[in-house]
């Protein structure tokens, strides 16, 4: 009835007016937002030739940031996946105190600037932080090394799994798991037999949009590496170190393997996102 | 006694979902615990399952205390209300999951899941997933599901609330035909009184977290031993002062005592040939009338008491503001402490004249 009400409020072409200038608004803010920054990019990189392009991205610091910057996010994505799982159970399947504390700390890092996260694990783990003396002792170097690399990524990027579950573990309650312990099954069994599967897409999802953020972090990663070249420069380190040296086109050439890399995580998100759908 | 509950109580926060519940089960009986939402009947269905656990008192499954015992090793097959079917295995894995778990041969899986698919009606549907049955199937898919183990014990939570009434009262017969045909011990939970009534052997009557009344339905129905059970099981009359009424005067009224009339107890009379003992009846006003499909319904004024009653489609047709005779055979009455049946006085007299 509600639905019937507004069709004969709004009349037609006062509807149809409305819907195509949303749609023209919405497409050339997406033009002027995205498609023109990623043409420009694309065409930056390749403003010397193909050839410079190539040598731009294969240059051994390009390399080694590349290495770098994956080797970081295989790390924190499967951390944060088994952080995220772990911590959307307890929430959705036990009654504790401070529950909605717990929920409220997992949005932390969203809330939080990158650039303070990267600053919290310097004053934690750097010089003069209650954990100096025994990280001298052991001769691990957490800030300005790999360590603090992975911590502030880690950080920055750990709600994504959780906030993606914890809602469908809400909704679907507890029954199934309960129905599962009611036959015998072990704590383990359930897990993979139950709840996996039927948090699987949401799962994906959580991970395809935690691993595109660990590798475009820059605040956090910017304030713990140090810049050291070939060692602590992450991809998005490098574009800048690059732009700073006025090599504009190497520069933009190493935008564009991120670029690329986000499109592809895009593709994968929509057709996971398209799975799920078909599958409910 | 296969089941037994001693002095079991339960607290969630400031919420006594039980208050020293007790409670002996017969072996091989379908048990109803019936009782009004918020009463604690689920609670002590999953403290039975160990899905709960009691904060006091001990549960007792065939002369073992299962208190420290896990939900999976007690031998208890659990309907859930929303029947909690693995949505993403299909009917034969749903049904197959209790056998895999406890490590059946490939083979015995499969002629126990054969034969529960063909025992629930669903033959030729092993392959389906939840998502493609109806309501009723579903609900035998976990009924099939709960019993695949070989459970001692079968407990159901409001196993038929989420289906249409239609299918309801056919899956309800089945259930009954199908339990009793196993002979397992079984217990289910409903706010249904009808359901109660027509399905269970013995009912147990809860409220506020404790048990009312345990007993068969025709006894809770003519024998209600608390003011509670007195008005919730059937349909009722309530009356403030019941000692108004002919037949039922009595010399000292006892303040504070009230009384509930069934429909079922009032005879309502067109004149004096209809009824076997007029003097006993009191005369009333018809005030409203409602046909009801296999009776009529007849609300009559007495006094300052409108009482409702029914008369058969047979019976000659009254009319509103007509004057008729209603001969009230017995009341429950209650007060704070007990709930009695009371008969009559004059209708019994006369009959032992008439004898």
């Amino acid at each position: 009835m509600k639905y019937k009400l507004g069709k004969t409020l709004i009349n037609k072409s006062e509807n149809k007016f409305i819907k195509y200038g949303l749609i023209i608004i919405s497409v050339l803010f997406l033009i002027l937002m995205l498609i023109i920054p990623l043409i420009s990019i694309i065409s930056e990189a390749l403003s010397k030739g193909f050839n410079a392009y190539v040598k731009a991205i294969s240059e051994g610091y390009t390399i080694k940031a590349m290495n770098l910057t994956f080797i970081t996010t295989i790390i924190v994505t499967v951390m944060n996946t088994l952080f995220g799982v772990c911590v959307a159970w307890t929430i959705t399947k036990y009654k504790f105190k401070g529950k909605n504390l717990l929920g409220a700390l997992i949005d932390l890092p969203f809330a939080i600037s990158p650039v303070i996260a990267g600053l919290i694990f310097v004053l934690t783990f750097g010089r003069g932080s209650m954990f100096e003396g025994i990280l001298k002792q052991t001769d691990i170097r957490v800030v300005f090394a790999i360590p603090g690399i992975i911590l502030a990524t880690l950080f920055v990027t750990f709600p994504f799994v959780a906030r993606e579950i914890i809602p469908l573990m809400n909704a679907q309650g507890t029954d199934e798991e309960e129905a599962a312990a009611m036959m015998g099954a072990s704590g383990f069994r359930i897990f993979r037999k139950i709840t996996l599967p039927n948090i699987k897409w949401g799962l994906i999802y959580g991970v395809v949009l935690c691993s595109a953020r660990a590798m475009g972090e820059f605040g956090a990663v910017s304030v713990v590496s140090g810049h050291i070249r070939g060692k602590t420069n992450t991809l998005p380190l490098h574009v800048e170190i690059l732009y700073n040296e006025y090599q504009f086109s190497a520069a933009f050439a190493v935008a564009s393997i991120l670029v690329i890399i986000a499109i592809i995580i895009l593709i994968i998100r929509n057709i996971v996102e398209w799975k799920s759908k078909k599958e409910v | 006694m296969y089941v037994e509950l001693k002095n079991i109580s339960k607290k969630f926060g400031d919420f006594k979902a039980s208050d020293n519940v007790n409670f002996k089960i017969e072996q091989g009986k379908l048990i109803g615990l019936l009782g009004p939402s918020g009463s604690g009947k689920t609670t002590i269905l999953r403290m039975i399952a160990g899905l709960e656990t009691p904060d006091e008192g001990d549960i007792i499954i065939n002369g073992v205390k299962v208190n420290d015992i896990e939900p999976g090793k007690r031998g208890i097959g659990f309907v859930f209300q929303n029947y909690a079917l693995f949505r993403h295995m299909t009917v034969y894995d749903n049904i197959a999951f209790g056998l895999v778990v406890q490590k059946a041969k490939k083979e015995d899986i499969h002629k126990k899941v054969t034969e529960l698919i063909e025992l629930i009606g669903l033959k030729g549907l092993g392959k389906r997933y939840p998502s493609q049955l109806s309501g009723g199937q579903r609900q035998r898919v976990a009924f099939a599901r709960a019993l695949a183990p070989n459970p001692q014990l079968l407990l159901l939570d409001e196993p038929f609330a989420a289906i249409d009434a239609k299918v309801r009262k056919e899956l309800r017969r089945w259930l009954k035909e199908t339990i009793a045909k196993l002979g397992i011990t079984s217990i289910f939970v409903t706010h249904d009184q009808e359901e109660a009534v027509e399905v269970a052997d013995e009912i147990i009557i809860t409220n506020k977290g404790q048990i009312e009344q345990k007993g068969s339905p025709i006894e809770i129905y003519k024998n209600p031993k608390t003011p509670f059970v007195a008005q919730f099981i059937g349909e009722s009359n309530l009356i403030d002062d019941y000692t108004k009424l002919k037949g039922f005067e009595v010399d000292e009224k006892k303040k504070e005592t009230k009384a509930i009339l069934r429909p079922e107890f009032i005879e309502i009379a067109k004149n004096s040939k209809e009824i076997l003992t007029p003097l006993a009846a009191e005369k009333g006003i018809v005030k409203d009338i409602a046909f009801r499909g296999n009776n009529i319904q007849i609300d009559v004024q007495i006094g300052d008491e409108v009482l409702n009653g029914y008369r058969s489609l047979e019976q000659e047709p009254l009319k509103i503001g007509e004057e008729v005779l209603v001969l009230i055979h017995k009341v429950y009455t209650f007060n704070d402490k007990k709930a009695e049946v009371l008969e009559n006085k004059i209708k019994t007299q006369e009959i032992s004249v008439y004898i």
